[in-house]
């Protein structure tokens, strides 16, 4: 009993700690990064032997399948959830998480046993994508959770990945590999013939999950919302923000205006790009005909081979086009037309956009959008998150954790582009096809040209002098105002300046060894 | 063998008395014909670990080992402090070029290594982290802090048939078929360098026999 109360101690005073960490934050900086808290669950500490597999009832009854490839496939499964789930890339305990199981109780109200089975958790995975590990646990991305736009697209996304685990698909791609492995060492096919074969099957049971998850999520969601999830994912490499920012309104302090040569290289920059845009609209309308000529053609073609009576052998679907026969997924245009299908048959079911809750919604969405940034600025793609966070605080001026991550991404923009490493972390055209992404690229690459680069710094010093102004309470706008000082040749004595102050005004703060470092290091 | 560090290693040298290793990583591939299998087994990364403790004590240094193997439902640290500045390390590591010092001396030692004494690499400029994780120092008792892992490749095996001719059959035996990589990344969390780097490569099996004597002279190599 007295251990019990002692335990019951222990975990509360864990728990307390994090939830002070998190209070004493969350009161000065409008949105505060998700911490890790205690009691760990068991999915994320237990020792692969140990690991929980939920096998789907369908593995089971498997009667071709022989013990040791069970064996095999459940020993490959226990290694690398043991590693994933100890990447630091899974959260838990935490409210995005909590969601989508609310999520997927609503969605399995009427088979408790399957949602006993399933796990599910969001990612800090930037990217538009979710996954069912094959033996009980969903894993939804951040990328994804940011980019939805209501909790019938989500919980689409969510059947979908009930649907793969139900029908047992990661151990059909377990069993198809070896397979073609077999096949690849008798050296019966080819080894891009068996990787097609790979492909061609992947995409079978994408279609299936997409089929099997609507039928799942019709009844509880508005169904139509399907297709909305799989027009949206069509377009993930654009994401929800602006298309056009004044990036002029972070960058142009009153205090110390920049001088005219910055405010005509925004305009220059914002004219080039715009006759960018003009030159790449004219060559994407002349693509367009010429595909169109192209399609004429392949009808032709069509046309010729039924009148000569061949029969069409793609497992693509009916109009036999094989676009995509690299790819793991198909063709969102034949994911679309399998769906409307359905449609038809279903009707309007006239069930709300929202079973859970829309401001739930809405604030695990905006949770994902600030830890997506966070995410990029961990890492190291500075320029995406220099990007998302200046569009973050242009729709929330007074957000401290926004001007945060963009003045930490500068930072690492200006000490890359010193050791003429930038392309390395701020590519152009990269994950996001936006327009003011690129003009944030053109603009960044014209400072970082100007003055051997001592432009960019300049600037790039100015911002963070100017949100440390706004933000006082900030550690991370400070300190990154004394390192960015420090790389100007002669911005030493100055950032040692910003170091005391640092030091004076967050005596304990998180980077004050590294302040006091610097100042013991220059004496 | 590539053995780099910062120019301001030696100034540290006296004060790295305790180093805590981020989860040391084993693995363990086979390299089959046609694909690439990994050996799955708990026990050579607790071995891992217990020796470079062991060999760290002999050298004079406290290690302190953070790992996976043995969680318990309270060590949240793992994952805020842990695997954070791990995957930092990586990434500063993986994106950030260094320049290199001129060296200078006799020409041989400048551009060849030998077993008895590895050619070093100065940096001018290191590889930096974020200083976020400077508070590291006080809560762990050091600034030192390093990622250090093992990755053992075994080869295929000759060809029966090549045993039918006895010279050729012979040969094909006296090759090596593994490979063992050992790499050792040291980071000052208060400076935010990264203060010493190597990747060592040895054309034998990763019996712990075989590893314990690198773990020793890089262990050393940060000490003398």
């Amino acid at each position: 009993m007295r251990n019990i109360f002692l335990i019951a101690i222990f975990t509360l005073a864990l728990n307390t700690c994090a939830v002070t960490r998190v209070a004493a934050q969350a009161s000065d900086r409008a949105y505060t990064p998700i911490i890790y808290t205690a009691p760990i669950p068991g999915d994320f500490t237990d020792k692969p032997a140990d690991r929980r597999i939920s096998t789907p009832e369908k593995r089971s009854k498997d009667k071709n399948m022989s013990d040791s490839e069970r064996k095999a496939f459940e020993m490959q499964l226990r290694y690398s959830m043991n590693s994933v789930m100890k990447s630091g890339e899974i959260y838990f305990n935490d409210e995005m998480s909590s969601y989508i199981n609310e999520i997927v109780a609503f969605l399995l109200k009427s088979d408790p046993v399957l949602r006993d089975n399933l796990r599910v958790y969001a990612t800090r995975y930037p990217v538009v994508n979710a996954r069912s590990m094959g033996e009980g646990t969903l894993l939804i991305d951040i990328g994804l959770i940011a980019r939805v736009e209501n909790e019938a697209q989500l919980a689409f996304v969510i059947a979908h990945e009930i649907a793969h685990y139900l029908r047992d698909h990661s151990f059909e791609k377990f069993k198809k590999n070896q397979d073609i492995r077999n096949d690849l060492a008798n050296s019966r096919e080819s080894e891009s013939e068996l990787f097609i074969k790979l492909m061609r099957h992947s995409r079978k049971a994408e279609l299936q999950a997409d089929k099997e998850g609507f039928l799942m999520m019709a009844p509880s969601y508005p169904p139509h919302q399907a297709l909305a999830m799989l027009a949206l994912l069509e377009q993930s490499d654009r994401n929800h923000f602006a298309d056009s920012l004044n990036y002029l309104n972070f960058f142009n302090s009153t205090d110390n205006p920049l001088d005219s040569m910055y405010s005509r290289l925004m305009k220059k920059s914002t004219k080039d790009y715009q006759a960018i845009e003009e030159k790449k609209k004219g060559k994407a309308e002349e693509k367009k005909d010429k595909d169109k000529d192209k399609d004429k053609d392949k009808d032709k073609g069509k046309d010729n081979k039924k009148e000569g009576g061949q029969e069409n052998d793609s497992e693509e679907g009916e109009d036999g086009e094989d676009d995509d026969e690299l790819e793991t997924h198909p063709d969102i245009d034949k994911r679309i037309k399998q769906l409307t299908k359905e449609m038809v048959t279903l009707g309007d079911t006239g069930v709300s956009l929202y079973a859970i809750s829309s401001e739930k919604f809405d604030k695990i969405r905006r949770i994902a959008r600030f830890e997506h940034a966070l995410m990029l600025s961990e890492n190291g793609a500075y320029g995406q998150s220099l990007y998302e966070s200046l569009q973050l605080l242009d729709e929330e001026p007074k957000n401290q954790f926004a001007a945060e991550i963009a003045g930490k991404s500068l930072f690492w923009l200006c000490l890359f582009n010193k050791k003429g490493d930038i392309g390395e972390v701020f590519t152009e055209r990269s994950a996001v096809k936006q327009a003011s992404y690129d003009q944030l690229h053109f603009l960044i690459s014209k400072l970082k040209n100007t003055d051997d680069g001592k432009e960019l710094v300049k600037v790039s010093a100015l911002f963070l002098k100017k949100y440390s102004a706004q933000f006082p309470g900030s550690e991370d706008l400070l300190i990154h105002y004394g390192r960015i000082t420090g790389l100007r040749a002669d911005g030493k004595e100055e950032s040692r300046s910003i170091y005391r102050s640092y030091l004076e005004k967050f005596p304990k703060g998180i980077h004050a060894n590294f302040a006091s470092k610097q100042l013991s290091n220059g004496e | 063998m590539l053995l780099e560090k910062n120019q301001q290693l030696d100034n540290h040298k006296e004060s790295i008395k305790k180093i805590v290793s981020l989860s040391p990583e084993f693995s363990k591939y086979k390299i089959g014909r046609e694909e690439l299998t990994i050996s799955y087994s708990e026990k050579f990364g607790k071995r891992l670990s217990h020796n470079i403790k062991k060999i760290g004590k002999k050298t004079g240094l406290e290690i302190v080992i953070f790992d996976d193997h043995e969680l318990s439902a309270g060590d949240v640290d793992y994952f805020n402090d842990i695997i954070r500045l791990k995957n930092a390390i990586r990434s500063a590591i993986s994106l950030q070029s260094v320049v290199e010092s001129k060296q200078k001396g006799k020409f041989f030692k400048r551009r060849f290594s030998t077993i008895a004494k590895p050619k070093v690499v100065v940096w001018e400029e290191a590889p930096v982290i974020s200083s976020e994780f400077s508070y590291m120092a006080e809560k762990y008792g050091t600034p030192y802090f390093s990622v250090q892992g093992v990755i053992a490749l075994k080869y295929p095996n000759s060809l029966a048939i090549s045993w039918l001719i006895p010279p050729l059959g012979l040969l094909s035996e006296m090759q090596n078929r593994h490979a063992t990589y050992y790499y050792n990344i040291v980071v000052n969390v208060e400076t935010t360098e990264v203060i010493y780097r190597e990747f060592r490569i040895m054309y034998n099996n990763a019996r712990q026999s075989n590893i314990d004597p690198i773990i020793y002279d890089s262990f050393k190599m940060l000490r003398k």
